[in-house]
């Protein structure tokens, strides 16, 4: 019967043979190759030909006029007279506002929705698929049917809303071209949507953690409450880390909702970083420019990943 | 015992698992961003279980794939309320307008294009342009962006088209949405059609970027001078001294009106004056109704535009260094925007609640597209819903417009002397048979097709035949459409009680555009290089 390493290792038998046919191995390469092609394809090549891009005034149409500008489209960014820096930084704003009315939101109901339905309620399994069932709806088709929920004439809202006088005098805001409503419609349609996600991903997490710390703390006498917060959420803590880093990158995408709801606006008001990146690129033709501000994205990005994850793992040590 | 176990095996494997989404987000949002952005590309790229990992196969290549398509359809479809509204406002729009005379027009259209061939050829004024001997059997390609029921309208003009050049020429027209990124991406690739529509608030940014070339030789040969056509309409195809298009029909702004609500608040005719703009719409103003809606998007910067104009002023100075929409007469266009909304408007409307008010019969009047007529009109709406022409408010005439012209695109491999030949013979075609086309919801650019009795005949086209002698459009210099907007911010700031100091805003405005123009400059030169 063969021995494994370990066991030859304890019995002293033959390990330096092994420990020599062992010097480099092409297995594992070939296993990772074929993603390692997609990766270089489609993240590799673009994250380089971006990073050259981005030091040019760069414009597909007309290659003839392309020009070397060095670090000129990252300092138009920074510097306050340019064309470019309002449009920027207001654009980057609403995407961090958007976060912080999201991110919360798509955090806390996925949360009590994943405890919630991971009792022995009647007809569970057909509440997680109606509440995970919008999530494969397409941006479009949210954003369409929230616009026409918020819209200010015969708006479902606006009706029920006049109807039930919550508003008083004034009625209700301007959903949809007005601050702060415009965000709040954004929000709520954008948490219905992409709820459902963070649930699942939250619900099989709880279902890992083992019955028996449940029923050791009621035998100590713990009531619901403190079992949730000294079980459930210490052992959720570093899946609830995974959802709320790929929650603020979602976030961070925002493009569509309020592209199609809001049109952007009022007042490019909810124009998000990214759609100011496709229209730099895309409707200007200054590809250059839009590369400079993906990388200042990205690395504002990865810093908030960053930052999201240490925070966490200093708490995770206490315990 | 067991929780030791546990947190050891769980942590340990869900902190890695973080460190690779960690790296993923990192990844995506450089890569995600270089191809315009993908909505979320994570979440939807990712399946439900295989969390990490399978995240950077499947939603970077999403992101490189889909992102673009997803974003600029998305950016196409809501083109409605964007400011530069231009190719799929027009189409989809115009298309709307279509639907009534749909049942009846094959058989009108058919007798309409047979009955002009013998007009086309009367109408040359100069040499006509014919097929060189040495061509046979030539395949054109036509791209337009006329997706909605416009298209098949087009689609007559071309079958007619065919059957008189049978043999000879074979078109083939292609109608796509998200046409303006079609034609981009054609050009990246040089695989541009034969012949396209081109919008007036783009020719020049076409131009400049290699997507359409100078025409002058073929505009000639064809026989149109500048006084077949309005003045500015004629003079939008001009780029640096160059004829780059040649223009075809125009969409302009519109008022429709609640005939019903009008007879009953005492009067008898559609106003066409400020004085009987303001009384119309005072009396209707009353019991929950209200007399004139207008919305703080689209069309207000178009509004604007209109009136601004109408008072005397211009959005640039004449030779575009300068935004100058801060004057009195811009002061001025947005004072009495502003009043109207206060006094009779609903405050802060998003867009379109202009047309779904007005459709529900609660708005005396709107002001909107040309396009809107059968949405608002005839049998869409349980009362008399007519469409006319808006009023002029100021001094001067003025009336703000979409425009489709005709134009060749560039290949950088080489033109083709039969596919320009018969790209020549198709222009003309079309727009001396433009009749056919007008019914589809558009009043024809050629003076002799819009000012014939067959146009009398249409509604509103008659009533707007006028209005577009005086189209407003933007000046044919390259990228303009981004110098508008902070116009378009600014006047919906305005509208939205965001910015109360009109003359403020707009100064703040100009300040901002005035960047632009000049990046704008700086970036394409003079001149198209090529």
């Amino acid at each position: 019967m063969a021995k494994t390493i370990q066991e030859r290792e304890q019995t002293g038998e033959a390990v330096a043979s092994v420990n020599t046919r062992r010097r480099f191995n092409f297995t594992p390469y070939l296993f990772i190759l074929p993603h390692l092609i997609f990766f270089a394809i489609f993240v590799g090549y673009p994250f380089v030909s971006g990073l050259v891009y981005s030091t040019f005034q760069y414009n597909f149409l007309t290659p003839e006029n392309n020009t070397f500008v060095g670090l000129n489209n990252y300092t138009n960014l920074f510097n306050t007279k340019s064309r470019e820096f309002d449009l920027f930084w207001n654009s980057l704003g609403n995407t961090g506002i958007f976060m912080l009315y999201s991110v919360p939101a798509l955090v806390i109901i996925p949360l009590l929705l994943a405890v919630l339905l991971n009792t022995k309620l009647p007809g569970r399994n057909i509440f997680r698929a109606i509440i995970f069932a919008p999530w494969v709806l397409s941006v479009s088709v949210i954003s369409l049917l929230w616009f026409w929920i918020f819209q200010s004439n015969g708006g479902l809202v606006n009706v029920y809303a006049k109807a039930l006088g919550i508003f008083g005098e004034d009625g209700p805001p301007r959903w949809l071209s007005t601050l702060p409503a415009a965000w709040i419609a954004i929000t709520v349609a954008t948490v219905w949507w992409t709820m459902g996600f963070n649930m699942i991903i939250l619900l099989a997490a709880l279902q890992d953690i083992p019955e028996q710390l449940y029923e050791a703390a009621t035998i100590d006498g713990a009531n619901t409450l403190q079992k949730f917060f000294r079980i459930t959420l210490p052992l959720l803590q570093s899946v609830l880390v995974f959802v709320i880093t790929i929650t603020i990158i979602a976030s961070f995408n925002l493009f569509g909702q309020s592209l199609f709801m809001t049109n952007n606006g009022p007042s490019r008001g909810t124009e998000p970083v990214m759609y100011r990146i496709y229209d730099e690129g895309f409707n200007r033709n200054a590809q250059g420019s839009a590369a400079a501000m993906s990388f200042v994205v990205a690395l504002i990005m990865i810093l908030v990943s960053y930052l999201n994850f240490r925070i966490f793992r200093k708490r995770d040590t206490s315990y | 015992m067991i929780k030791g176990d546990y947190k050891k095996s769980r942590i340990g494997r869900f902190s890695s698992l973080t460190l690779v989404a960690l790296f993923v987000a990192g990844l995506l949002a450089a890569c995600g961003d270089n191809t315009a952005a993908p909505t979320t590309g994570a979440t939807t790229a990712t399946t439900a279980a295989a969390v990490a990992t399978t995240a950077a196969a499947g939603a970077t290549s999403a992101a490189a794939t889909t992102a673009a398509t997803g974003a600029t359809s998305a950016a196409a479809t809501t083109a409605a309320g964007a400011t530069s509204a231009a190719a799929t406002t027009a189409a989809g729009a115009t298309s709307a307008a279509a639907t009534t005379a749909a049942g009846a027009t094959s058989a009108a259209a058919t007798t309409a294009a047979s009955g002009t061939a013998t007009t086309a050829a009367a109408s040359g004024t100069g040499a006509t342009l014919t097929l060189p001997a040495n061509c046979s059997n030539v395949q054109l390609q036509y791209w337009n962006g006329f997706t909605g029921p416009d298209g098949p309208f087009m689609g007559q003009l071309v079958d007619a088209f065919n059957k008189a050049n049978s043999g000879k020429i074979t078109v083939k027209m292609t109608s796509q949405a998200d046409y303006d990124t079609q034609l981009t991406t054609a050009a990246a690739s040089d695989t541009l059609p034969d012949i396209i529509i081109v919008n007036e608030d783009v020719v020049a940014s076409f131009a400049f970027n290699n997507i359409i070339r100078p025409i002058d030789p073929i505009v000639q040969q064809l026989g149109y001078t500048a006084s077949d056509f309005p003045k500015i309409a004629w003079d939008n195809g001009m780029v640096a001294g160059k004829r780059y298009t040649l223009p075809l029909s125009m969409v302009p702004m519109t008022m429709y009106y609640n005939n019903d609500l009008l007879k009953a608040a005492g009067i008898s005719a559609a106003p066409a004056t400020d004085a009987d703009f303001q009384k119309a719409a005072a009396a209707m103003t009353k019991g929950g109704n209200h007399g004139f809606e207008i919305t703080s998007g689209f069309p207000v910067q178009q509004i604007f535009q209109q009136l601004l104009h109408q008072f005397g002023g211009s959005e640039f100075n004449a030779d575009v260094t300068q935004a100058t929409w801060n004057s009195d007469a811009g002061v001025k266009a947005m004072q009495w925007m502003l009043d109207a909304q206060k006094k009779y408007a609903e405050p802060a409307l998003e867009v379109d609640a202009d047309l779904n008010a007005f459709k529900a019969g609660s708005a005396g009047m709107i002001w909107n597209g040309i396009w809107q007529t059968t949405n608002v009109t005839g049998s869409a709406v349980s009362f008399d819903g007519k469409a006319t022409a808006t009023p002029q408010i100021g001094p001067q005439p003025g009336t703000w417009a979409g425009m489709a012209s005709l134009g060749l695109p560039v290949h950088k491999k080489g033109n083709d002397a039969c596919k320009d030949a018969a790209a020549g013979m198709l222009m003309k075609y079309i727009v001396d048979n433009s009749l056919t086309w007008a019914k589809a919801g558009n009043v024809p650019a050629y003076n002799k097709v819009r000012n014939s009795a067959d146009i009398a005949a249409l509604h509103p086209q008659a009533e707007l035949a006028k209005a577009v002698e005086n189209p407003i459009f933007p000046p044919s210099v390259p990228g303009i459409g981004d110098a508008f907007g902070p116009l378009s911010d600014a006047v919906t700031a305005l509208m939205t009680g965001k910015a109360t100091d009109v003359k403020k805003a707009l100064d703040d405005a100009a300040a901002k555009s005035n960047q632009t123009l000049a990046a704008n400059k700086a970036k394409y030169g003079d001149a198209p290089k090529s």
